[in-house]
């Protein structure tokens, strides 16, 4: 089970620069949040690529990369209205 | 349960936030269950959400066939109307540490991507007190009356 406000200090101080590398794509988090396990632009791919290194995805935090995001003024934020820019 | 709100980068500077670039949002990690199993997926608190909504891209992970889910239009800031699909999963919560709660509910499923699931007020702030402490960024859910699941 993710403890999970230590989860997101270690998130945080993952740098800009690396989630940079992964923006549009899912990304699959470690257990405390410090690293990047694994990554794809589908998550089912993202799901099997998990399970062939003997993670289990159901364990796992997914979440997709969009930096920067919209500034929003409900609490939408589509996948496609936040590629690369 | 005490959730810490995480600073998202954003395009464009906040003028109230004095320019910063950074806006602390209240996201939660939720696990989904289906049929066939559970994913965890990161969801926003939102009040001014009237349901809960899911990536659809989490459906044929957990084991839900939306071809088969009873469908109906909502509004979407931006789009118009869209149609959504629903389906019963159970949701749960945690923290990690001390507290953790459990429920089945019936949520949609957008019709497109979405970044994060929208944890509105069916299925989710129904059945929670939710305070929002701005300045300590953080917000405290405590399960009220209608919470109709199980602390583990």
């Amino acid at each position: 089970m993710i403890d999970i406000n230590e989860f997101r200090r270690n998130q945080s101080r993952v740098p800009r620069a690396e989630l940079e590398k992964y923006n549009g794509q899912y990304i699959a988090w470690s257990v405390d949040g410090s690293s990047i396990l694994a990554a794809d632009a589908d998550p089912l791919r993202l799901d099997a690529l998990l399970r062939t290194a003997g993670h289990d995805p159901s364990a796992i935090l997914v979440s997709r990369v969009a930096i920067p995001e919209e500034v929003s003024w409900s609490g939408w934020h589509l996948a496609e209205d936040s590629t690369v820019s | 349960m005490i959730i810490r709100y995480v600073p998202c980068p954003v395009r464009t500077a906040v003028p109230a936030l004095g320019g910063a670039v950074l806006v602390p949002r209240p996201i939660l990690a939720v696990r989904i269950t289906g049929p066939s199993g559970p994913r965890l997926r990161d969801g926003l608190l939102d009040t001014g959400a009237d349901e809960t909504i899911i990536d659809p891209t989490v459906a044929p992970l957990i084991g839900v066939d939306l071809s088969q889910a009873p469908e109906r239009e909502i509004y979407l800031i931006g789009r118009g109307r869209v149609r959504c699909r629903y389906a019963p999963v159970q949701l749960r919560i945690s923290d990690g540490v001390a507290e953790t709660y459990e429920w089945d509910t019936i949520v949609g499923f957008a019709p497109f991507p979405l970044l994060r699931g929208l944890l509105g007020f069916a299925g989710f702030l129904q059945s929670f007190n939710a305070d929002f402490r701005g300045a300590d960024q953080e917000v405290t859910l405590l399960p009220n009356a209608l919470f109709s699941g199980r602390r583990i």
